[in-house]
């Protein structure tokens, strides 16, 4: 598959990315580099999800499982390694996505379509209770703050993540990684396979692919970036609560990914940049936003499948061939 | 922990109760979904419009049972405008584009009624002689859950009798089958679509009334109805009525018996039924797709 979206534009993307801050505040407030931040790290876990239900086909109703699984793991690690360090808190999220999403991934890929959408939402919502009401070791609904963090070397040399500036470029490093990361993953063979699971899986496992396998390393990519996500989203809140878990938050994911547009990478993650920016906005202006987005994502579904993205880049697609 | 008969009862007959009302809902989400492979995740918030409706009907008419009939009237209506408006363009796209359409429709409803009812919650009164308890058996019982159970119990019964012996209820399984050859047989599928999606709003509204003196009127109700009553249609098989009442019964009592058993961690009672029927029975408990 091309690059959906070209390769100058991404760089000048990323280069607005990148001098965005320096407008604040004299340009606009702080507010927006706020935004933008939260924003990048959602992305990380857009672009995951991305791999396993825009690229491979399986919609998944858990995906906020990773996400909220990054965040305790970040809570956790503070306490146990006793660490302001991001990166060991990142080590263990990952261990645990490690885990975790081989577990749940085991049982969840044996099947597929809506069963898998609700197998994927039990698993997750193990995880949510066990937050809720396991108050001892979770807080359980008044969820557990953590301190500033630190990047560097741990007991070496650590400076402090400034706010909001230091966050945000950490968040936006974080983002191109994973962006160049999933790029590799579905411009390689291996990506070839997972569309083609995606569009007929029976002919895929009678070409020798082990498909069951594929599948699991595709969900163990949301996975890890899910949790990736997690810890930097609980650190820059400096706070995780059993939200981070709901089911709702998975609804999110999928509001956001159909609304830029499934299986193109940079789709979903415009998808979240909407729904966050608009949603904050129209927040301001009542309370019932909800019906706002609601009406724009049946809109986006009934006329414009492809999402956003696959809107604007229409006229291009139909020169080429359908890219989705 | 001591555990007396009673105590036993009184979980069986709220699990009953819980599961009668999963049965309407859940009944109507699966022939839904037999028939128009449509995953409605709207179906919370019908049900919870119904409610709404319920306790606003009740009390500018003063009558409940005016509002058990009239409820469900406009609710259906709703239903009918939206399979005529958003289903119909996506027939023949993958299941999973009907579940994020009805996802989003959901998003619609729920904050509407956010919007004219706010997030108070409405105490809805039983009629007169409804009210108070009524013991048997050694324990004391509310005779509006009693009530619930009897109605909900004669409303699947008179689904059952709809579906078994009428002439429509014939086509509606027989388009659970095969609907090339219900249309080869002269029956317009599209004003059937319609009248099965119309008919399983109606039923959660009625639902969403019924329930409404017994568990209060409040804005979690369609979000924590949905994801019991999806269990239920998921491991019944997705499409089998059979298996939603055999689901539904299950899932009424593994709620009970979690709060009474499991405290602390009872609502995680349901995932566990779920994840182990899906993993024994993947395609669920009673699978009719072949």
């Amino acid at each position: 598959m091309k690059l959906i979206v070209g390769r100058k534009y991404l760089v000048a993307v990323l280069l607005c990315l990148a001098l965005f801050p320096l407008g604040a505040p004299t340009l606009f407030s702080d507010f927006y580099v706020d935004l933008l931040t939260k924003i990048m790290i959602f992305g990380i876990a857009l672009l995951g999800y991305d791999i396993i239900a825009g690229y491979t086909g399986l919609v998944s109703l858990g995906h906020a499982m990773f996400f909220g699984l990054g965040g305790y793991c970040a809570a956790y690690s503070t306490k146990a390694l006793s660490t302001h360090n991001l990166f060991p808190m990142l080590g263990v999220a990952l261990l645990c996505a490690l885990g975790v999403g081989l577990l749940v991934g085991y049982f969840s890929i044996q099947t597929k379509g809506i069963f898998f959408v609700f197998l994927t939402l039990a698993f997750a919502q193990f995880f949510y209770l066990a937050a809720f009401n396991l108050t001892t070791i979770t807080g359980g609904d008044n969820g557990i703050t953590l301190p500033k963090v630190t990047i560097g070397i741990p007991k070496v040399w650590e400076v402090m993540v400034s706010r909001p500036l230091g966050f945000y470029y950490l968040a936006l490093g974080f983002l191109v990684l994973a962006y160049l990361w999933c790029h590799r993953v579905i411009s390689s063979p291996f990506g070839k396979i997972l569309v083609a699971i995606r569009e007929n899986e029976e002919r895929v496992s009678f070409l020798g692919f082990n498909v069951r396998r594929i599948k699991m390393k595709a969900f163990m990519i949301s996975a890890f970036l899910g949790v990736t996500a997690g810890v930097l989203y609980a650190t820059y809140n400096d706070f995780v609560s059993p939200g981070m878990l709901h089911w709702t938050l998975s609804g999110d994911f999928i509001l956001m990914s159909v609304l830029g547009g499934m299986g193109t990478l940079i789709g979903p993650v415009l998808g979240g940049a909407i729904i966050l920016y608009v949603g904050d906005f129209l927040s301001s202006l009542t309370e019932n936003w909800m019906i706002f987005i609601g009406s724009f994502f049946v809109l986006t579904i009934l006329f414009a499948p492809h999402g956003i993205l696959g809107l604007m880049l229409k006229r291009r697609w139909k020169k080429n061939d359908d890219p989705a | 922990m001591e555990i007396h008969f009673s105590t036993i009862l009184t979980s069986m007959l709220h699990g009953l109760i819980l599961g009668m009302v999963l049965v309407i809902v859940a009944g109507g989400l699966t022939i839904i979904f037999g028939m128009l492979d449509v995953l409605n995740f709207a179906h919370g918030s019908l049900y919870m419009l119904g409610g709404y409706l319920g306790y606003t009907l009740a009390k500018v008419t003063g009558s409940f049972w005016l509002a058990l009939i009239i409820a469900p009237m406009i609710v259906g209506f709703i239903g009918f405008l939206v399979e005529f408006f958003t289903l119909r363009p996506l027939y023949g796209r993958p299941p999973v584009h009907h579940l994020l359409l009805t996802f989003g429709i959901s998003l619609i409803i729920l904050n509407l009624i956010k919007f004219v009812w706010g997030n108070d919650i409405y105490t809805v009164s039983p009629p007169n002689y409804l009210a108070g308890a009524t013991r048997f058996l050694g324990i004391s019982y509310p005779t509006y859950h009693l009530f619930v159970l009897f109605f909900s119990v004669a409303v699947a019964i008179l689904l059952w009798l709809f579906i078994s012996k009428t002439r429509y209820g014939v086509a509606v399984r027989a388009g659970t089958e095969d609907i090339e050859t219900l249309e080869a047989n002269g029956i317009d599928s599209r004003k059937l679509f319609t009248g099965v999606f119309v008919a399983g709003t109606a039923l959660a509204a009625i639902a969403g009334v019924a329930i409404a003196p017994m568990r209060t009127v409040y804005p979690q109700m369609g979000i924590d109805i949905i994801i019991d009553a999806f269990i239920v249609v998921v491991i019944g098989g997705l499409g089998s009525i059979r298996g939603a009442v055999i689901g539904a019964l299950l899932l009424g009592q593994a709620v009970q018996f979690g709060a009474v058993f499991l405290t602390g961690f009872s609502d995680a009672a349901i995932y566990i039924v779920m994840a182990a029927i899906l993993l024994l029975k993947p395609s669920g408990l009673v699978a009719e797709t072949e």
